[in-house]
């Protein structure tokens, strides 16, 4: 726990003086451990003022590797300042072919200055009422990734 | 992990191991998971599986305080609703 408390996230401040980092002392933090606290902390992300909102206590329970990917995928379609805490929840794969989905039936992938509502439906939701199969068209996308692997 | 092993499917897993840091699967307790999942299926919740999934650490949370937050939520939104906007249950997580 001191471990925790003795990292020097804590006193780093943004340009305002404001502490970056303070918020994340929250009771969850201490299911986690240092190592992994730390590979969150370390990501060059947090300066950034579009990815700030993601500093949240619930990036604790995510790995770091898997944030970087899911922020370096979104950065290259361009729609990181749309980055929500329940993106960085999906795979790879599932963003991935829902982007697909989205392109191939020529669905803005941004709706109103918001992200297109279809990332928040539950899977269920999208089979059911949308009659969209998410396990099936991450499926494809595993498929075409491979063979972009092979050739 | 016998809990994840025993509701979810491989790819299932696999999304589960990409997304979340191992600490947390340590962390889950199975029994406090077996009655949040049956209570969520007992309420006929139709994505029960996608806040297994997508919503792990709320796993974390004692089942009755869970079904207990889980119902205000109901309350306030509706199943349908949540089931369009799984990002409500953040709400659950704060």
């Amino acid at each position: 726990m001191l471990e925790i408390l003795d990292l020097p996230y804590w006193d780093e401040k943004d340009e305002q003086g404001k502490y970056i980092f303070r918020d994340l002392l929250t009771s969850s933090i201490w299911n986690s451990n240092v190592d992994k606290i730390q590979s969150i902390l370390r990501l060059p992300y947090w300066g950034n003022p579009i990815y700030q909102h993601l500093l949240t206590s619930s990036l604790w329970i995510l790995n770091a590797k898997h944030i970087q990917d899911v922020i370096e995928f979104c950065e290259t379609i361009g729609i990181e300042q749309f980055i929500t805490i329940s993106l960085l929840k999906k795979s790879i794969l599932q963003l991935k072919a829902l982007i697909h989905y989205l392109n191939e039936q020529n669905i803005s992938i941004i709706i109103n200055g918001k992200l297109n509502p279809i990332f928040n439906y539950s899977s269920s939701v999208l089979k059911k009422k949308y009659h969209i199969d998410l396990k099936e068209l991450v499926r494809i996308e595993k498929k075409e990734n491979i063979k972009l692997c092979l050739s | 992990m016998f809990v994840l092993e025993k509701f979810l499917d491989e790819e299932e897993l696999q999304q589960v191991m990409e997304i979340y840091s191992t600490h947390i699967l340590i962390k889950l307790n199975e029994k406090n998971m077996l009655n949040i999942i049956h209570y969520l299926i007992q309420n006929k919740i139709i994505y029960w599986r996608d806040i297994l999934i997508s919503y792990l650490d709320l796993f974390l949370i004692d089942s009755m305080e869970f079904i207990s937050k889980f119902e205000l939520l109901r309350k306030n939104y509706g199943i349908e609703f949540m089931g369009e906007n799984l990002n409500i249950l953040e709400k659950l997580a704060n």
